[in-house]
């Protein structure tokens, strides 16, 4: 009888424990909340106004075109596309749903913008929302603003027009994406910062940030730095690069590592860097030194990055070591992927 | 006592007629399960993106010729298995039924190794058995053999899986359990536990301890029942903590009922006051089958004996090379994560990034990047593709970084060696980096 009893404890007692429903301290939870209020909201917080930024001095520089007020102009702008740089990799929930990646950084098409200033018909904000990716956002504003070192040669009325109809444009989209993060949203659903913290399963959250930063990583490393390295011609690597006339791609790609840097420190509270296991505990560091590495090669660029073949290839071998420790080491760390590498599971 | 006599007796022991409930009970339990395990995949929605959206299937070597049937084909397949497998477990027809549950089970397995499964395997394995175990209804005998080679198959599950844990990396690192455990801090009551430092190694020699010991201690009747009870502990808790394991544990622990008295479920319906109608005993004249199972069974056996072991004909840690690793029961052994990239240098000796993303999906990519012959695979695949736009005899180069273990990142195959002219075969692999 006794012995049975004994049986029956030992089976039914994991058996309970499975019933139990799932509320206990995880400390993925403490680590999103801090990265969402830490890094993420004011990353979105900095790119809206500096967006905001931007639009009032395209329209000084329209109101009074100078030498001073176009230079005014560009800086906005450098400062603006580089606050939006520190967002990208954190592009999924609200991001993902409006495809603003495609609308405010697509790769711009010179020859379509040109068609659209050399036309007639009215340049809206209304009208260039409603167009393709390749003629809107920063990479377009870039082609307008930095076509001349004349400033008359801009500010026309039609360049005037454009300039002031894409950074409302580019204003609108990404103060929607601020308030997503920071305010109730339609339907009454809590802000996606909120929703992002109390997430069900914290590990899908993390699955989010982590797998999104990899979605930077390879595009960064395998679709722009790689390919571009292998080309004699400046026009082509700059175009492989998405670099237009501002020649300001290393100072985006720095931004763009330090936010994925961010994620992982612990300076200011606890982030993914904390989950790690202790057994993987170095792999964090070593992240965090293959991304200084990067961004200290990104940071060195002086001018157009497709200019100097030489940096171009240091970014990417320090850019890539970083990709590889993050796509597999971190990964294998923080269990992102399926987990089971031996292919033993089903249930994923 | 001479060969000849201990010989003589060994079959006379295989051949006593025993009381056939424990086989049948594992046949109906078997049934269900394949039966319930099909079913998920059509519930789940996992056959669409499994087997009919990627452009390209991962095929087993000499299997190419196998492909995913069009239009609702594998719905209707899949639909199959589960009637197939409740007609086995009802033991409707219950040889030709196991005989295609096999057929259409291992045709499923063999579309694509991005889902290999050791306990698929085995599922495939014990329907090639049941084919020639005379399990039919109204069976009320069976001669002994046929419950030593369902434990047997169930048996060799856990030692080659404890075999396969003896390894540094388990046994003095307490990988990859070091990694995993740590994720399940927020489970109720055993999060805390689970995700103390030392918890993985202890958990990983209790692992290696439970799995050596668990057949002889199921075999010895008087430790049978507490290793039972220890067995679904094991289990329950592998599924708690690793719920990506699917209906493994289920199926271990039901398999593992075999290793009771032949007339076990008898005994448990009489404790229980359960009657039953009793079904006429049915009585078959045997067949060709019948005549040649014990020596189907006994090829089988060895078999999986051997493969196994093949894994020491290759040079190199198997977890690494992966040379030999399929088919093995190397369970829960390895946490490998990798990056793989491809170049094709065509005849010009221009250099072309490839994007894999445009020929794989994203699970097959991940499954790719840390296994070599899947690697090979797909390095075939961009030289086709290439040949097929007119580029003519392309290279095709791979560089792969893979952590395994928690181990910092490391190439796995030789960048410098054009893919496209290495052939796919079973022999070592030279351009696999080794060390």
């Amino acid at each position: 009888m006794r012995r049975g009893a004994a049986l029956a404890a030992l089976v039914l007692v994991p058996a309970a424990l499975v019933g139990c429903s799932s509320d206990g301290d995880d400390p993925r939870t403490p680590a999103i909340e801090n990265v969402a209020s830490r890094v993420i909201v004011p990353a979105y917080e900095d790119a809206a106004t500096s967006s905001t930024a931007l639009a009032a001095a395209t329209n000084a520089f329209c109101a009074q075109p100078s030498p001073s007020s176009l230079a005014k102009a560009r800086v906005a702008w450098r400062t603006s596309r580089q606050a939006w740089a520190r967002t990208e990799p954190f592009g999924f929930g609200p991001a993902a749903k409006r495809r603003s990646e495609s609308f405010i950084s697509a790769p711009a098409d010179p020859g379509r913008i040109a068609q659209l200033l050399g036309a007639t018909t009215p340049i809206t904000a209304t009208s260039l929302s409603a167009s393709a990716s390749s003629v809107r956002g920063f990479g377009a504003i870039e082609v307008v603003l930095f076509a001349s070192a004349a400033p008359a040669a801009i500010a026309t009325s039609r360049g005037c027009a454009y300039l002031s109809s894409a950074t409302s444009a580019v204003t609108d989209d990404i103060t929607q994406l601020r308030d997503d993060w920071t305010k109730d949203r339609d339907g009454g659903e809590p802000p996606f910062a909120v929703d992002l913290a109390t997430e069900e399963k914290p590990k899908d959250a993390v699955d989010l940030i982590v797998g999104r930063n990899i979605s930077i990583m390879e595009r960064l490393v395998d679709r722009q730095l790689d390919p571009a390295r292998g080309l004699e011609n400046r026009a082509q690597r700059a175009r492989t690069l998405g670099e237009g006339p501002a020649g300001n791609q290393a100072a985006v790609i720095s931004q763009q590592l330090a936010a994925v840097r961010s994620a992982y420190t612990s300076e200011d509270g606890a982030s993914l860097g904390d989950l790690f296991p202790e057994a993987a505990s170095d792999v964090r560091q070593r992240l965090l030194d293959d991304l200084d590495a990067a961004i200290t090669r990104a940071q060195k660029v002086k001018g157009a990055l497709a200019a100097d073949p030489v940096a171009l290839t240091e970014l990417y071998e320090a850019s890539e070591k970083a990709e590889v420790t993050l796509t597999t080491e971190v990964v294998s760390a923080l269990d992102i992927t399926v987990g089971f590498s031996d292919s033993d599971g089903d249930g994923g | 006592m001479t060969a000849a006599e201990h010989a003589r007796r060994v079959r006379a022991a295989a051949r006593r007629p025993v009381d056939s409930a424990s086989a049948v009970a594992f046949r109906v339990l078997f049934g269900a399960m394949v039966a319930v395990a099909a079913a998920r995949f059509l519930i789940n929605g996992w056959v669409a993106p499994l087997y009919l959206e990627p452009r390209f299937h991962f095929t087993y070597l000499g299997f190419g010729w196998v492909h995913p049937w069009p239009g609702a084909g594998m719905y209707l397949h899949f639909s199959a298995i589960v009637v197939l497998g409740m007609a086995v477990a009802f033991g409707f027809r219950y040889r030709r039924a196991a005989m295609l549950l096999f057929i259409a089970f291992t045709y499923v397995e063999l579309l694509d190794r991005t889902w290999y499964l050791n306990h698929y395997y085995w599922v495939s394995v014990v329907c090639l058995a049941l084919v020639f175990l005379p399990l039919h209804r109204g069976t009320r005998t069976v001669p002994a053999w046929v419950v030593w080679s369902l434990r047997g198959l169930v048996g060799m599950v856990y030692v080659f899986a404890a075999i396969a844990k003896l390894n540094p990396d388990w046994l003095l690192r307490g990988m990859p359990l070091a990694l995993w455990l740590p994720q399940d801090a927020d489970l109720p009551i055993i999060g805390p536990l689970v995700a103390s430092p030392s918890v993985p190694l202890i958990a990983s020699w209790a692992t290696v301890a439970f799995e050596l010991a668990v057949v002889p201690l199921l075999l010895i009747g008087r430790t049978r029942a507490v290793t039972y009870a220890v067995a679904v502990v094991f289990h329950v808790g592998t599924w708690i903590v690793l719920p990506e394991i699917g209906m493994f544990p289920m199926i271990m622990m039901a398999s593992a009922l075999v290793f009771f008295a032949p007339s076990w479920p008898r005994d448990v319906a009489a404790r229980l006051r359960l009657t039953f109608r009793a079904r006429a005993e049915v009585t078959r004249r045997p067949g060709f089958v019948d005549r040649i199972a014990p020596a189907a069974v006994a090829v089988m056996a060895f078999s999986m004996v051997v493969l196994p072991l093949r894994h020491l004909a290759y040079a190199g840690d198997v977890r690494w090379t992966d040379e030999g690793y399929r088919l093995s029961w190397r369970v829960m052994l390895t946490e490998k994560v990798g990056l793989a990239r491809f170049e094709v240098v065509d005849t010009a000796g221009t250099r072309h990034a490839v994007n894999v993303d445009d020929y794989l999906t994203a699970p097959q990519k991940r499954a790719m990047a840390f296994q070599p012959d899947m690697i090979l695979d797909v390095a075939h695949l961009i030289r086709d593709d290439y040949r097929s736009r007119g580029m003519g005899d392309v290279a095709v180069y791979a560089d792969v970084m893979v952590s395994m273990n928690g181990r910092p990142a490391r190439r796995l195959v030789d960048p410098n060696v054009d893919l496209a002219a290495v052939a796919a075969d079973l022999g070592p692999k030279a351009w696999v980096l080794r060390s």
